[in-house]
This record gives C-alpha cells, structure tokens and sequence, in this order.
C-alpha cells in the first residue's frame, strides 16, 4: 500500500530520502535504488519518496518514438508498491519541468520535498544540463546540505542492467535474459478483440490481443506464456509477429492460443508472462504444415510451463 | 510461483484477530505470531492490558500500514467493576488508598452512567503506557513522582449495566479508541462517592471485529504446530470494512492509482476518511476529502 500523489508540488515538506527516475521496467537496478533510499529513510528517521515521470521523459522528448515502453505508468506503479516506499509522485514530465536544469531541480526538491539525501546511481543525470556526469557534480550537491548515496549497478551476466538493455534483448527475443534482468516474467495486457478472426478457422481458439498503448513487444516469434484470466493462470502459446502465413500487411499483432481455457475471451482483459521463446515465425506452405507445428508448439509450451504453476 | 523473484513472505498481508488471554501482554501476542508465521512485521492495534482479555487485531505483513486507520476505531467492552475501593492504579493490581461503604441502588447506579455517556474528557491513570515528556508515566509514577497527564478528548458511545450484584456491576461499555475503561471505573466512583475499581475487563470488539472473529490464542498456536494458520488469516481489505465507500469505475481506479484525484457523490463526517474500492469490492485506495476542490484525494494506494 502506497501513498501516491500526482505532482511533486502536492507533498508535504517533511525529511526525505529521495531517487528519482523513470524506473521504466522497475528492473533489478531500479530495485537496488528503491531498496536503498528505503534503507536511508530508515536509518535517518525520514520519509522515503521515489519520484518517476509521466510520461517517461523520452516520449516527451521524442514525441515520435515507436512503443519502447517496458511498463505502463499502472504497471509501474504496481511493481514500485511491492517494495514498501513511504511516498510516490508521478511528477508530469512537461515543458516546464523539462526545461529545468540539475541544480534547479535538486533545489526544488529540497525547499518543496525537504529532501537531505539523494540516491542515485553510478552514473546519473539530473536535468537539462545532465548535471551528475562529472566528478565536480558530487561536491556541488553535497554543498547545497544534500547527502548522497550512490548505489552500485547490478549485473546480470557479467552486463550492467538497464532498460536499454533490456529492451534491446526484449527485441531480440531473448526473454529469458529479459526475465532476469526484469526480476520477474515481463508481461502484456490488454484487452481482447476480434482480429482477423483467422485462428478460429483453424479450430484454435486465439485471443487477438489489443496490447496497452506504448508498451514494447517481444521479438518476433512463438513463446511459452502464461495467459492471465479473472486472476487465475492459463498455459498459452502466444505468436508474435505479422502472421506471414495469411497476411501481407505489416501490423504485428499478439496472438495466444490458450491451451487449457474455454470459455469465451472477447473484450475481456488479459495478461500475458512471457517465460520463453519456442521458435521463430514462419510462413508456411499450407494450413495443414501450420496445424502440424502449432501441436509441437503446444507440447513444447507445457513441458516449458510444467513448473511455473 | 517459483519464478516470483519477491520474497513470498514479504507478500502475506492481512489480519489476524486474536481473543487475548489474560496474564499475557499485547506485545507477547505480536511475538508469537511474529515466530508463529516468521513474518517479521506485525503489529497490534490498540493495547489491551495483561490483565484484561479479549479481541486483539493483528496487523501482519505490509497491511502493517494500515495501523494507524484500524488503532483509531471504536471499541466495545464488558467491564467488572467493584464499588466502595479505591486505587492508585484504578485497578485491581494498585494499592488500595480508600476503603467506603456501598449504600447504592441499581436506579443510582444507572443515573450515574448516563454522565458518562458523550464526549468527555478524560485524565489517563497515572499508571498508563503513555510517554510524557519521552518517559513513561507509570515509570514516574513508580518512582513516586507526580504525573500530570493531560486530559484527553475520548467519546462515551453507551454504557448499559449488564448485571448488578453489588459490591460488583458488569457494564457494556461501548467508546472511541484511546478510552481509558479503568479512568471511567474510577470517576464513576468519584461521582457516585463511594469510589470504584476494575477488577475486570473484557474487550469485545475492536473496530469491526468481533469476539466471533477472533481466535483464542491456544488455537492460533495450535495452528502454527500444524503449519496452518492461513486459515484464520483475514483479507487486509477486510480491515477497514466498516468505513464509508466510494465504488469506482475502472477508469477512475486508474485515475486514483496515478495519484488523481476524483469526484463522488458521497457525504462523510468532516475529516473522516473514505474506502475506494472496485466494482468487486477490492480495496483500491483510502481518500480524503478536500472541502476546497469538492474532490476526493488519495492518501493510500492498494495494488494488490
């Protein structure tokens, strides 16, 4: 349980321990950060208070960016609420906002927050001007009475973790790398639409998943998934891809066979966790060869997902 | 899941609703399910004394921060008291300063209740767990010191008089949280002359939790030899079940997930706190009412 505010201008001015960020995926990384300035608010008698942006300032910066997004703001949130923090702000990340330098912002945050201590990572950048990026920074902040805690990254394979690295892999298809680096199976939700309507030609009941705006999607190709219902867990196989078996358009579209789920799915919200890539896509020759891999596909879903319910 | 990478632990929240025994402490109960579930944080929500018995909500895992919402609701007792003796910890364990016959009816007695019956301002015993000045009082008052305790705002609901058998009534005391039952045992006293003590108490409800909620304590430690003590655990939402609700579409719980604020018919008490909950029912979120705006604010966001 969390108390989330809106705007950093909402707070109250009380001792706080501050990190602030996107926090897009809330990866192991983020983690780290968050568990910290838990740990500093504790030590220090204060307020813990994570700051993350929306949007996520790069789609403000880049209004044209294709979906990158590891986490919905919702999706964010949740995963923030696990770890027990005292305040949230989903800080509107506008014109102005981003038109403040590093020292502006920290300052804000001081007189508005009552932040004394900053956490932040190895390498960090605050503001317009980046302010963090050289040595000199650290001896600046500390003059204006903030502390600063500066957290080591975590690895994952011998690799820093980072959204970017870990949307570069989502892309690839390595999910499972994806997974470790995330600390949890990484998920699309959405509601579920009509499609084309081609999977119940074949006699498989597919659910064409209309996937939360912005969200970035797994590489193309077959995965073992877990299909989320009413809060009770399904095995599925889900297809990613632009279905080169039937259509010449270029929309990639989510598909998921569930394997073990009969009812009816249509406009009803679902979640997908991805746990691991079967195969790429292929266009086969006919429906026959199709019907023929999708069993296989199948199989290889449920020896995959035997352990994960 | 075994893919779950938070410790599961750390994701068992609710309440347990104990009936406490006498000669135990309310922290000793927190001990207990503290080994008994091996979850760290727990906590209570309105002491009841060693000596007294009776319904004790637990607060286990992160419904921990619902604490300071369920400590402030309302409680019911049944107490025992004797009239013509007087203590200096206005109980049954103090020093006895005055002894006085008990020439009173039934009829006077129940006159004397209804004084009580309101908002009224109490002086917590000398003998109490409350910090002056960072000290305890009754660690002053051990040590023969004078404790002036400032009174405090409590709210008398109903008092009935159960049984008479003189020197002894039992009383149904229905009050706000923060009441002192032994501070009114004793001013009942005080009014009708011929003084007064607890010798018993019985708390049986606190908040919306009944005596029919709660599990004797033998039982619950049974249950963690038996490793199935989930059984009595009851839903954190479940908490706060009797406080005023806002149900919410879907797009407003996404709004009050994000830190938005909403607008909803509902009237409360000023100051008085709200549930939001879903159209199942779940808890989403507490809200404030802000009279400026006419909105409702966030103040605690549920995920799960």
């Amino acid at each position: 349980m969390t108390e989330i505010i809106d705007s950093i201008i909402k707070s109250t001015k009380e001792a706080s321990w501050v990190v602030v960020g996107n926090f897009d995926g809330v990866h192991l990384g983020h983690q780290a950060l968050i568990r910290s300035v838990i740990s500093k608010a504790h030590e220090t008698g204060s307020r813990s208070v994570l700051i993350t942006f929306n949007p996520h300032t790069r789609s403000f910066l880049d209004k044209a960016s294709e979906p990158f997004l590891l986490n919905t703001l919702s999706e964010r949130l949740e995963q923030i609420s696990h770890l027990d923090i005292d305040l949230v702000v989903v800080q509107p990340f506008d014109a102005e906002c981003a038109s403040l330098d590093g020292e502006q912002f920290l300052l804000f945050l001081r007189e508005q927050l009552g932040m004394v201590g900053l956490v932040t990572g190895k390498e960090f950048s605050l503001g317009r001007d980046r302010l963090g990026s050289e040595k000199s920074a650290w001896g600046r902040i500390m003059s204006y009475g903030i502390s600063l805690e500066r957290v080591e990254p975590k690895l994952v394979n011998g690799q820093v973790v980072s959204s970017g690295l870990i949307r570069e892999n989502l892309v690839a298809g390595n999910i499972m790398h994806v997974n470790q680096m995330l600390g949890r199976e990484y998920q699309l939700s959405g509601i579920v639409g009509h499609g084309k309507e081609r999977g119940s030609a074949l006699d498989l009941p597919t659910a064409n998943i209309q996937v939360d705006s912005g969200k970035l999607l797994p590489g193309f190709g077959v995965y073992a998934c877990l299909g989320w219902v009413n809060g009770k867990p399904y095995p599925a196989v889900t297809n990613i891809g632009i279905r080169p078996t039937f259509d010449s358009d270029n929309i990639p579209s989510v598909e998921a066979h569930f394997l073990e789920y009969s009812g009816d799915l249509y406009e009803k919200r679902v979640s997908l966790s991805f746990f691991a890539r079967i195969r790429d896509e292929h266009k086969f020759e006919n429906k026959e060869a199709l019907l023929a891999q999708v069993s296989k596909d199948k199989q290889e879903a449920r020896r995959i997902l035997h352990h994960a319910i | 899941m075994e893919t779950d990478n938070f410790n599961f632990k750390d994701s068992i929240s609710g309440v347990l609703v104990v009936d406490k025994p006498v000669g135990v402490t309310s922290h000793d109960i927190v001990q207990i399910i503290r080994s008994g579930t091996n979850i760290r944080r727990a906590g209570h929500t309105g002491t009841l004394d060693p000596r007294a018995s009776g319904v004790l909500v637990v607060l286990i895992g992160p419904a921990v921060r619902l604490s300071e919402y369920v400590s402030a609701s309302d409680k019911r007792y049944q107490a025992i008291i004797e009239l013509g003796i007087t203590t200096n910890t206005y109980d049954g364990d103090g020093d006895v300063t005055r002894r006085s016959p008990v020439e009173i009816s039934a009829e006077e007695f129940e006159t004397a209740l209804k004084g009580f019956i309101g908002e009224i301002e109490q002086k917590p015993p000398a003998y109490s767990a409350i910090k002056v000045q960072g000290r305890k009082a009754y660690d002053m008052a051990r040590n023969g010191e004078e404790v002036d305790l400032e009174p405090r705002k409590i709210n008398v609901y109903n008092l009935e008089l159960l049984e008479w058998d003189p020197p002894e009534a039992v009383v149904d005391v229905y009050c706000s949280s923060g009441t002192y039952v032994r501070s009114l045992a004793h001013d009942l006293g005080e009014i009708l002359g011929c003084g007064a003590n607890l010798i018993g108490l019985r708390r049986t409800k606190s908040g919306q939790f009944s005596l029919h909620d709660a599990v004797p304590l033998r039982k619950l430690q049974e249950a963690f030899t038996n490793n199935d003590w989930y059984k009595y655990l009851i839903p954190a939402a479940e908490a706060l079940g009797d406080w005023p609700s806002i149900e919410l579409t879907n797009e407003q719980i996404e709004d009050v997930r994000h830190g938005h604020r909403i607008t909803s018919d509902l009237e409360v008490p000023v100051g008085k706190l709200a549930r939001a909950v879903s159209q199942q029912g779940e808890l989403v979120a507490l809200m404030g009412y802000d009279e400026e705006t006419q909105e409702w604010q966030p103040k605690k966001v549920f995920f799960s």
